[in-house]
């Protein structure tokens, strides 16, 4: 009887420890203060990414006696669960960097404004790219100060398109007559069967297809519909109204699939995840012609080089005349967990400095947000592949969706998430063929997620 | 008789060998793979179609810079010559023995020089870009503790399930396998909290001493094991003199070399492989194991396959050579079981 | 045919066995018995059972990990069985694999191991061998079965190929995904083999020398002394892969994080109850309802294995077993 009481209290005891997350504030006298910097939402977790972030706490920590950094790495994979162990423990990073728009909005209410620290010091932002400011500044707040930017290009392999004798994409931006439909037309004719027919031609066989004119878009599900005219947050402004089965939508998806099953151009992703195995990017095989995608796919522009010579072009123009180039961003993120937020602050402002940005950036693959850095980056990829015109993505930066951005904070992020990626899968894979039905049920299963969410939260 | 069995063996064996030779294919295929990937540059591990044999393609240096070499007909010869430059389809070639020889030709009518090469560095940059030894020394305290916490007390747990009986031992038994019932992911937290407030937070503690205080998997193994030994040799022992313990040490546990070389075995590949724990309980890269140094050669945006590809070769061979070696304990297995028939 | 054999019990098993037996050994034997296995009492108390209990509690509530537990009631288990789709769907695809691949790995990784307990050459070095899988793990495996799996030119499609069969897209078509990855589980049987190779291993040789003499051929050797001594082996298998099998998740999040559809894809094919679960707890930031998922699991697995261990008495023949009562 007693040992039994004994246990009772024991386990109250320890669930009752498990329950207790409360703050227990350290103290601390002249010790300098420790500010850990959280890596694992985006890049910057290899072997070398990680020795030269070593190497930047180690060049900080000489020149600073008050506050001292240190970099903490996780998996990208398990970011999410190292992230909030680390939060739940009392253990909380006083900076995650870099971080995504992506990565801000799975843990958006975590972050504290940033705007009265930029206030506060009259932080000089002129040198930053308007759009790239623009993707920080949320509807209650800013968070972070532009690292980076990742806008999208088109891809192209010279050499297919010198094969099979069809004039390159254009490189400027304002030409009109470089729209989706002129891509199709285009890919069409560098879709070859094995007998050699093009896509364009009456013999040709699409069961027997070994290259494709396109690869599609890199870029998640909510990057298609500001192609067409579409809003990417797939819902209305107040969050309330799902609006997933709309034009821009709708027309997007229907636009995927028929490049596959119509006209033949992209692969589905059957033929993708299979044919094409362990490729991070089917342009890697040097059997597909054009695709597009974000700059940070640089860390696989030596895989591009071993299939061919490529070069970029501008992104094509979408049915009603809009040019939106994709973009993902890189900045810095202050948890409110953080016990020192004003040195986070610090810390973050040494790391936005010019010099510090072109080197972080160097590290990343990111192109930096400021302008005044721009040549310099141009200069220094155009010495590794001078044969890639590397201008055209900095005029992209003109054409990203800033705001909202595809990766822009929607209720219930990741399920929505989940659930337009999946949509996109059931077409891209053939499960189904009714885009209709698809996006009627994608729009059910959002709106479903909104109400869940507004009921939670209202 | 005798004739008639020796031949039935010959053809059982010569049978058996043809089953485990497909088998071995199957299984070999991508550990080969694995091998070869392992030795390609870091540009060609993802080629179309796969590549069996690791191929560059050739660069040669002009001036500081390095171009592609091309086999390319001039004027119906074929020459090797490297692509300076190219303005749509047309490229500028030119000699690389002799660069001022240059000559303007179509780019799609050459293809570029390959040459098989085994890139044996990749070995040592997988070891050197990493801190190998310090993850090395981390993993092997966490092995070696871990394995001798697990088999230490299962071996007494298990001993306790199998050989004593009392009214709480089946449902104890019962919650036993019922904690590995519920997907970890759910304690995880807690758990985490526990380590955290106790402060082994960034040490190696949490993944060694839980192992001091058994678990499920290895104790219903081996108490399944305790339970086919029959009791009569306990019997003797006791009358003899021996305690519990004694038991335990002289009677159940030579019995038992097969089944707890098993559970060495397992303990040690779980240690060893473990990366999510690590990921979890340690923070200072000091503290890190392989397989979470090793881990990060996946990172997104990076490109670099071979390297990963060459951690994991050099990854399995410990577990790969301890399995051979631990094989005697299997065969030694018959022998002592011989006697007790 | 082995309990003929057994000599008379000497000792306190024995004696305790009749019901007029004085206590006190009883005790004894019950107190020493939890000595042994106090290890695992204290392990227990100390580190798992709060968390567990923990666990309980959140099922119950709202629990986003960042912030304190809030709304406590049962409106997770409401949701769950009246008005959550993927739930049913991913215990749907859960069960499916489960009736199929744990039967085929029993079979497979006895028979493997039979195979490397007869008289072959190399024994060693095939025993290695098909333990090699096992020994693989994480993303190398992924990827190495992304080029086995690969329809143009894995050797699978090849090997089918040799019969005139056109093989499928596999790890990415929705229709194949789960059969590749049964597939792929039967390719690490290494695993459950060496566990009966160890038990093969403990069949004393004198009862094939016995059942020899007594006329019996190999397929009654087989069944009459092989399979019975084994049963134990075959139960740890058994349990081991309900338990194993229903928790089933870092082999398909390590394959479909990198596919088109995300996790659990494609097209939501691979969405196993653990990979649901993985995303509530750490993608949707939805502890509180991961949690009920777990135990809704563990009250199936727990029945499971319940089920199989009343039927066991029926076919689990135990060498040393001490009967109660």
């Amino acid at each position: 009887m007693l040992r039994k009481r004994l246990y009772l209290v024991f386990v109250l005891f320890m669930a009752g420890l498990m329950l207790f997350t409360a703050c227990t504030p350290k103290t601390g006298g002249n010790a300098p203060v420790k500010i850990t910097i959280f890596v694992g939402f985006g890049a910057g977790s290899d072997p070398d990414s990680m020795a030269a972030l070593n190497t930047i706490a180690e060049e900080y920590n000489a020149s600073h006696k008050d506050i001292q950094i240190e970099f903490m790495f996780s998996t990208w994979e398990e970011h999410t669960s190292k992230f909030s162990t680390l939060l739940a423990g009392d253990l909380a990073p006083d900076l995650a960097f870099p971080i995504g728009i992506q990565g801000i909005a799975e843990f958006y209410d975590e972050w504290i404004d940033v705007s009265p620290y930029v206030k506060r010091d009259t932080y000089d932002t002129s040198d930053f790219y308007g759009p790239s400011l623009q993707l920080l500044n949320f509807n209650d707040k800013t968070i972070g100060v532009p690292l980076g930017v990742y806008p999208s290009v088109t891809f192209f392999n010279e050499d297919l398109f010198d094969a099979a004798n069809v004039p390159y994409p254009p490189k400027q931006y304002g030409d009109t007559t470089w729209t989706l439909e002129k891509m199709i037309e285009t890919a069409k004719l560098m879709t070859l069967d094995e007998n050699g027919n093009n896509a364009a031609s009456p013999n040709f066989d699409p069961t027997k297809i070994t290259q494709w004119g396109w690869g599609g878009w890199c870029g998640p599900f909510r990057t298609v519909p500001g192609k067409f005219g579409g809003n990417p947050l797939g819902m209305s402004d107040d969050f309330k109204t799902a609006n997933m089965n709309t034009d821009g939508y709708l027309e997007g998806m229907q636009f995927l699939y028929d490049s596959i099953y119509t006209s033949h151009v992209r692969p589905s992703s059957v033929d993708e995840g299979s044919t094409f195995t362990g490729m991070d990017f089917t342009f890697e095989s040097g059997k597909v012609a054009m695709f597009e995608c974000f700059s940070w796919s640089s860390y696989a522009f030596p895989n591009f080089t071993t299939a061919g010579n490529w070069n970029v072009a501008a992104v094509p123009a979408g049915p009603h005349g809009d040019v939106v180039s994709p973009v993902n961003a890189d900045t810095f993120a202050i948890p409110g967990h953080s016990k020192h937020p004003d040195q986070a602050w610090e810390v973050a402002k040494w790391l936005m400095q010019p010099e510090m940005q072109s080197r972080l950036c160097g590290i990343f693959g990111c192109i930096p947000s400021r302008k005044s850095l721009a040549s310099g980056w141009v200069d220094s990829l155009s010495a590794e592949y001078p044969n890639v015109d590397f201008q055209v993505f900095i005029d992209s930066i003109n054409y990203m969706d800033a705001s909202p951005n595809n990766e822009s904070w929607v209720p219930n992020y990741s399920k929505i998430w989940d659930a337009t990626e999946n949509a996109m899968s059931r077409i891209l894979s053939g499960d189904s063929s009714d885009v209709q039905q698809v996006m009627n049920d994608l729009q059910a299963e959002v709106q479903g997620y909104l109400v869940e969410y507004w009921a939670a939260h209202p | 008789m005798g004739m008639n069995k020796k031949t039935h063996e010959r053809i059982n064996q010569i049978v058996s060998t043809i089953l485990l030779s497909i088998g071995m294919l199957v299984v070999l295929t991508p550990l080969g793979w694995m091998m070869v990937s392992a030795l390609k540059p870091r540009d060609a591990v993802n080629t179309y179609p796969p590549q069996w044999i690791p191929t560059d393609q050739v660069h040669v240096t002009i001036d500081g810079q390095e171009y592609f070499l091309y086999d390319i007909p001039v004027n119906g010869e074929m020459r090797q010559l490297a692509l300076l430059d190219k303005q749509g389809g047309t490229g500028t070639f030119v000699n690389p023995d002799n660069p001022s020889e240059s000559y303007e030709l179509t780019v799609a009518s050459g293809t570029r020089v390959t040459q098989v090469k085994l890139h044996w560095e990749n070995f040592v940059s997988a070891v050197t870009k990493v801190p190998f030894g310090h993850y090395l020394l981390n993993t092997m305290i966490v092995v070696v503790f871990g394995t001798i916490g697990t088999v230490a007390s299962c071996t007494l747990v298990a001993y306790g399930f199998a050989r004593f009986r009392s009214k709480a031992m089946p449902i104890l038994f019962l919650l036993l396998l019922s904690t590995i019932m519920l997907p970890p992911q759910v304690t995880l937290i807690p758990t985490f909290i526990v380590f955290q407030k106790i402060g082994w937070y960034d040490t190696l503690l949490p993944l060694i001493v839980p192992a001091f205080f058994a678990n499920a998997w290895d104790v219903f193994l081996l108490r399944q094991f305790f339970m086919t030994l029959p009791t009569e040799l306990d019997d003797a022992a006791r009358i003899d003199g021996c305690g519990p313990f004694g038991i335990l040490w002289h009677i159940i546990i030579p019995q038992s070399y097969p089944v707890l070389a098993t559970v060495t075995i397992f303990t040690v590949l779980y240690a060893w492989n473990d990366f999510y724990a690590p990921l979890i309980y340690l923070q200072s890269q000091e503290h890190w194991t392989l397989a979470l140094g090793l881990q990060s050669f996946n990172a997104v945006y990076t490109n670099q396959g071979n390297l990963l590809m060459a951690a994991s070769t050099l990854m399995v061979i410990p577990p790969i050579l301890m399995f051979f070696f631990a094989q005697r304990l299997f065969i030694q297995g018959v022998v002592i079981s011989g006697i007790k028939g | 045919m082995r309990r003929g054999n057994n000599v008379p019990h000497y000792a306190w098993n024995n004696y305790m066995n009749k019901a007029s037996k004085p206590l006190p050994l009883r005790r004894l034997e019950s107190l020493w018995g939890y000595l042994f296995i106090s290890p695992w009492i204290i392990g227990f108390l100390l580190f798992t059972v709060g968390p567990m209990i923990a666990s309980l509690v959140f099922s119950f509530a709202d629990y986003n990990i960042v912030s304190p537990p809030t709304n406590f009631g049962l409106s997770n288990y409401i949701k769950l069985f009246t008005n959550d789709p993927d739930f049913w769907h991913s215990l749907g695809i859960t069960a499916t694999y489960a009736v199929i691949a744990i039967p085929l790995n029993l079979v497979f990784g006895f028979a493997l191991a039979y195979l490397l307990n007869q008289k072959v050459p190399g024994l060693a070095f095939w025993r290695t061998v098909f333990y090699i899988p096992s020994v693989l793990a994480g993303v190398a495996v992924a990827i190495l079965w992304g080029l086995i799996f690969n329809p143009k030119f894995g050797i699978l499609n090849w090997f089918l190929g040799l019969f005139g069969i056109s093989g499928p897209g596999w790890l990415s078509s929705p229709d194949w995904a789960v059969p590749a990855l049964i597939l792929m589980s039967l390719w690490s049987v290494g695993g459950g083999m060496i566990i009966y190779l160890a038990g093969l291993q403990s069949i004393p040789t004198t009862f094939y020398e016995a059942a020899q003499l007594d006329g019996a051929n190999g397929w009654q050797q087989f069944f009459r002394i092989t399979v019975p001594l084994m049963s134990p082996v075959i139960l740890y298998n058994l349990i081991i892969g309900i338990i194993g099998t229903f928790q089933y998740f870092t082999e398909v999040y390590v394959l479909t994080s990198g596919l088109t559809g995300g996790i659990g894809g494609p097209a939501k094919s691979t969405l196993f109850y653990n990979v649901y679960l993985y995303s509530n707890a750490f993608r949707y930031m939805n502890m509180g309802y991961a949690s009920a998922l777990a135990w809704v699991l563990f009250v199936i697995v727990l029945l499971l294995t319940l089920l199989v261990l009343r039927s066991s008495s029926a076919w689990v023949y135990y060498e040393g077993e001490l009967h109660n009562k």
